[in-house]
Formats: C-alpha cells, structure tokens, sequence
C-alpha cells in the first residue's frame, strides 16, 4: 500500500513525522498524566509541524502548476527518485552559473549587534545603555540597509529603477 | 567568482571596509570561515576561563574544611564555570564548527544570510562579556546554571539580573545563527545533494538549529519572567503570592533537556565523520544514524520532567518510560559507530584517539543516565556528585572529546597546517586519564551521599581520599591541555603545506583548498552519495582542489 504522502519530498515528510509524532505522544501523555500543560505544548508541536507541512505541499502543487523542474539541475540527481536537486527546487544555483553574490565586508553586524546588547540592559541599567545602544542600532541597520540595497543595485542595474 | 562591487557613489555613511587581513579586517568580516574561526577562539578563551573555575572548585575540595572560597565566592564560581561551559564554550564551539564546515559540506558559497551571521557572533560574544562583567559590577550570578526559583528570584545580590540578560541576550545571538544555518541546509545545497546525501555532520547541525528554534523562545520567556520577579516585584515564581516555583523548573528544563541534545549532537556528527575516515569504510547504517537522529530531537522535548522527579509534582513513569526510550536510537548510533569500526583497516591519529576516548567516556556517561531515569534510584542520587559525574561524561567525555577530535581533525582544513601528532597523542592521553580519575570516583562519592554545590565537607564525612584523587584528575586536566596550546602555536608558526584532502576522507570540504578560498569553490565533484569526494577517488577522476 502507497502511503498517501509517499510522492512528496523529505522535506514534507521530515514535518509531517514531527507532526506524526508529536499528536501521537500528546494523546499518550494526556492519558497518562491528564496534565494541561504538556499536552498544550506537544498538541502546539503538532500543529506548528503540520501547518508547516500543508505549506510545503501546497507550494508543491501551486509550483508544479507554474513551471516544471529545470531540466539542468534534474539531471545531476537522476539517479535516485529521492535526489531534489539540492536546495529547495534549485534555488540555489551556485555551480551551474556565476551570478551568487558574496557579500562586501561591513561594520553593520557588529554595530547593530552592540546595539541590540546595550538596548537589552536599559530596563535595568538606565536610559544611559539604551541611548548609546539604539544608536549604534540605527547606525548600524542604515549600513546593514544601504549595503544590501546597493548590492541590489550593483546585480541588478534596473532594480533601482524598478524600486522608484 | 567574484563578490559584488559596489560603485564608490553608492556607498553609505562611512567607505565601506575593504581590509581582507588585519584586526579591521576580522571585525567588519562577513565570510563564514573567518567568524567561525572567531566563534572558536572565543569559546576557546571562554574554556580557559571555565577550566580555571574548576581548578578553583576541585582546589576547594581537596581537602575537609576548605578555606580557598567562601560559600558565596564558592556559588559564584560553581554558578559562573557552568554558565561558561555550556552557553560560553561548548555551545559556540559548536557553533564555530558549524559555520566553518556546513557551506563546505553541502557545496555552497557562504551561509544563507552573511551579514546576520556575523551579527549573531558579535551578539554572542558581547553577551559573554556582559556576563564576565558581572563580577567587577556588584558580584556574578550564585544560583547554580539552571537557577531555580525562588532563589535565584529572592537573592539581593546583582548576579542574577546578570545571569538573566546574559543568556537572554546569548539567546538571541543563537536564535539568529539557527535561523540561518537551517536556511542554509534547506535551501544552499548543491545539485544533486538530496537530504540523505548530506553528511552525518550536517544532518546533526540541520536537528540542532531546529532544537534551538524550538527550545530557546521557552528559556527566554522564563528568564524574561526571572527579570520581572527580581525587578518590578511580579510573583510568578513567588508561592505566596499565587506564583509556582516549580514553573520555573519546567520551562528551565523544557528548555534544558533538547539543550543537552543540542550540546551533544554536534559530537555525534563529528564522530560521524571522523570514524569512517580512519576505519576506511563507509559510516554503517548511514541511513538509520539519521533516523536515530530526528527521533533523539523529537524524543529530547518529551523527557524534560526527569530532572524534577522530586519535586513530586510530574508523572514519573510516562517521564521514566520516556527516558528509557530515549536511549534506544542514542544506542542505535552506538552500533553504527562499531559497525564503521568492526572490518575497517583502523589506523589511530590523534583525531581517532578522541573519537575512540569518546566512545568508552560517552558510554558510561550515558548509561549513567539511564539509572538516573529510574525514580526509586533518582531519589537516592538527585544531586549528588553521581549526576555531577553523570553529566560531566556525557558534556566533557562526550562534547569536549568530540570538539578536540574536531579541531585536529579539520585543523588542516582551516589553516593548511597539521597539528602535532606527538602533541596530540600527549594531550588526548592526559585528557582520557585526568577525566578518569577526575569523575569516575564521583560516582561513588555520590553513591556515599556527597551531595553537589557543598563548599566543604568534614573530615569525619569519609570523602577526603576520593576527593583528592579527583582533584589531581583535574589538575592532569589542566595541564594535558598545554601540549594542545603548543601544538596549536607551533602549527600556525610553520608554512601552510597540507593538501586538500590529507586525511582521505568523503565530504565536499575536502575537494577544496587548505585553507579554502573565499569563494570556497571553484567546482564540485559529482553529488551521488553522502561521499562525493570518496566516490571522485575511487572513480579515478580528478578530486577539484586536490
């Protein structure tokens, strides 16, 4: 007998076990404990997993529907019915052209995540850490923003005008 | 492959740094090899710190009647070299590994998002900063690292204020890395890489991002509830006020439990990896070690109540039952370690000396635990210096061990250098002996009633000898780690000369330069199996990079 979620991919399937999973031993622990909150919290599992699961296969179906797997990235992994191609569908492409991006060194990380420290200590320490923390936040997202919109720019010379 | 270059006119506020060596050059990184290579050293410092808290501890308890801390420099000390062991070091370690290693496996550039990469590391290391400001700032966090209410709610002292916004702000660091090193191995694999062609590493780094996503929301709510008790008089952990202390205990430990996985699943990979290499066989049963592995993430949220069997308000035998199971697919990984092994042309450098250590360390760690899962023994043992020992095997003969097979194992990979094997072996044979009079004697001491977190004990109590043998244990600890220092010194001192692929082993990362270049790749080998570099030897062609 072919399970009916058998077609789709480990990704689906790695969910829909969690979701499996998760209800079963909810039920379980509910006969067995009548305790509210475990049962809350493995039932939560089981929902989050299952609604991730209905996306991936709903995806499926609307992508399936738009468009069939590139030819090029099928063919590297034909030799198991369970090969995707890698990534999601071949979202990532990085060897069978160049156009990945890598990207340009920057102080954004560091400075958004002095920020995000010193802001976390002002309900404690004062106003002092959080004035000097959202700056350097502010500081650091405007760079964080800037580089990533210009990199934008830099791959794709109509996106700028495209954003206008 | 060349990164975007960006028009002068378009840049920000301040030029954008374009230093590629130097201290600028680390700080405004963004490539994963170099924060991973951060995230070691600092977790590596951080171990130091740690080891240097135990010395104190064991120091302390060399003898009856000790006088070397007071009981609340004692606390301080016991509170701060867990906190720094699991959050500061093991943890990020793992982390460093991680980043390093994941884009390399699975053939990609970078990680999925570079710029939150870096942010995640800064976020960690300001956090451990933070933290080890709390001693110059009022006095660091007493409560133990898993600081029960009401204690840690009713002391006066600053340290538990620290202890909360530290590891909340830790949290957020290792919210953001598991976002991202999931979205990296869902969706940056290179073709032909399915899900069950990912190496073993990968698979336990995919389980452990999961479990951090899952688990951390649960100990940042509770310590958001801590912050409020001790700052803004809130009661939810204050029983006189309608709060429950116990509370507290089951978000710690729902938290707690898939922690312990998410410090020990990073070891089963490494071993994953390192094993198959040095017996010259495939990993055995590749398919049920992945299996066994989602079942242990799954299982990891269901068995968190066993740590509180006598708080006598949680069902012991669906908590007893439970860990009992969890056992089962931890043992499955067992015999596909030995099967890789049984057959194999084994050969022992000092990265298989650790994953051999591992093996008879991890073993009597774990087991241990499966006694602790018996609530009739439970009562008995409850901390006592038994589950000191208990945990101790698993995080250090089972973490510690792994991260040290690790790094000589992929050193050569990260700097084009080869660690000393004569080094090595000193190192690793100081660590299997110190850790063997270190905590096997605990368990009797624990047997003998000794319980944890005791400042001193009297003369009369009859503890004083294996406490002694414990204490030089330690000290074997501290200094078998010098030849590693040496080692290391040495290694980066000598001209990068190492191949590709000195060891001979499967996975992508080793179908590229050592040290790889920025880009990681110039081309990949053929993706058929969960050992593309193997199966590009055996094939005859040529590995790229090698």
């Amino acid at each position: 007998m072919r399970l009916p979620f058998a077609g789709q991919p480990q990704e689906t399937r790695f969910f829909l076990l969690i979701c499996g999973w998760a209800g079963a031993l909810g039920i379980i622990y509910w006969f067995v404990s009548h305790e509210v909150a475990g049962t809350a919290l493995l039932a939560g599992l089981a929902l989050a997993s299952g609604a991730i699961s209905a996306w991936l296969i709903r995806a499926r179906r609307l992508a399936a529907k738009r468009q069939p797997t590139p030819s090029g990235i099928a063919d590297l992994a034909t030799d198991r019915t369970d090969a995707s191609g890698g990534g999601t569908a071949g979202v990532d492409r990085p060897f069978l052209d160049e156009s990945g991006r890598l990207p340009d060194p920057t102080l954004a990380p560091f400075a958004v995540g002095l920020g995000v420290a010193l802001v976390v200590l002002g309900p404690v320490f004062g106003v002092a850490p959080v004035a000097v923390g959202a700056v350097s936040l502010l500081w650091g997202a405007s760079l964080w923003l800037r580089a990533a919109r210009d990199e934008l720019d830099a791959q794709e010379p109509g996106h700028d005008e495209r954003r206008r | 492959m060349a990164t975007v270059t960006v028009p002068e006119t378009a840049r920000g506020l301040l030029r954008r740094p374009t230093a590629t060596t130097g201290a600028w050059s680390w700080l405004t990184t963004v490539d994963h090899k170099k924060i991973g290579i951060m995230y070691g050293v600092a977790a590596f410092v951080f171990f130091i710190v740690g080891g240097l808290e135990a010395l104190l501890i064991r120091t302390q308890l060399y003898r009856p009647d000790g006088t070397l801390l007071n009981a609340d420099q004692y606390n301080q000390v016991f509170t701060m070299h867990g906190i720094t062991m699991i959050f500061l070091f093991v943890m990020p370690m793992s982390s460093a590994l991680f980043n390093y290693l994941i884009p390399l496996m699975i053939g990609a550039r970078d990680v999925a998002f570079p710029r939150l990469n870096a942010y995640s590391f800064w976020v960690f290391a300001l956090g451990g900063l933070f933290l080890y400001s709390s001693p110059f700032l009022g006095g660091a966090p007493n409560g133990g690292w898993f600081g029960y209410a009401p204690n840690s709610t009713t002391d006066p002292s600053i340290g538990m204020t620290f202890y909360a916004l530290g590891l909340i702000i830790t949290g957020i660091a290792s919210t953001a890395g598991a976002v991202n090193l999931a979205v990296t191995v869902v969706n940056m694999r290179a073709p032909g890489m399915s899900l069950f062609r990912m190496p073993p590493f990968v698979w336990m780094g995919l389980v452990v991002q999961f479990l951090l996503v899952f688990s951390l929301p649960i100990i940042t709510v509770a310590l958001f509830q801590l912050l409020f008790d001790r700052r803004w008089d809130t009661a939810f952990f204050d029983p006189t006020r309608g709060g429950d202390p116990i509370l507290w205990q089951h978000l710690f430990w729902l938290f707690g439990h898939p922690e312990v996985y998410i410090l020990i699943l990073p070891a089963f990979g490494i071993f994953s990896e390192v094993l198959p290499v040095f017996s010259r066989k495939p990993l055995f049963g590749y398919r049920f070690l992945v299996i066994a592995t989602i079942l242990i993430g799954a299982y990891s949220f269901t068995v968190w109540a066993h740590h509180m069997f006598t708080t006598g308000a949680v069902a012991l035998p669906f908590f007893s039952i439970a860990t009992f199971i969890i056992a089962v697919p931890t043992g499955i990984k067992f015999f596909n370690w030995i099967g890789t092994m049984w057959g194999g042309r084994l050969i022992f450098p000092t990265p298989m000396l650790w994953a051999v250590g591992f093996l008879y360390l991890f073993l009597t760690g774990g087991l241990t635990g499966v006694i602790l899962g018996s609530p009739p023994l439970d009562f008995h043992l409850h901390d006592t210096y038994y589950v000191v020992a208990h945990f101790h095997g698993v995080l250090v003969g089972g973490s510690v061990f792994a991260l040290f097979a690790a790094i000589y194992f992929w050193f050569p990979k990260m700097t084009g250098r080869r660690l000393s094997e004569a080094l090595g072996k000193l190192h690793f044979w100081s660590w299997l002996i110190g850790f063997t009079l270190t905590f096997f004697v605990q368990y009797q001491l624990g047997a003998d009633g000794m319980m944890r977190r005791y400042a001193d004990y009297p003369s009369e109590a009859g503890w004083t000898t294996l406490n002694m043998i414990s204490t030089a244990g330690a000290f074997l600890l501290a200094f078998g780690t010098l030849p590693f220092l040496a080692a290391v010194v040495l290694a980066l001192r000598r001209p990068a000369d190492q191949p590709a692929d000195p060891w001979e082993a499967n996975s992508l990362e080793w179908a590229t330069a050592s040290p790889p270049p920025h880009h990681n790749f110039d081309s990949i080998p053929p993706i058929r199996s969960e050992r593309p570099v193997f199966d590009a030897r055996m094939a005859g062609t040529e590995v790229p990079g090698t």
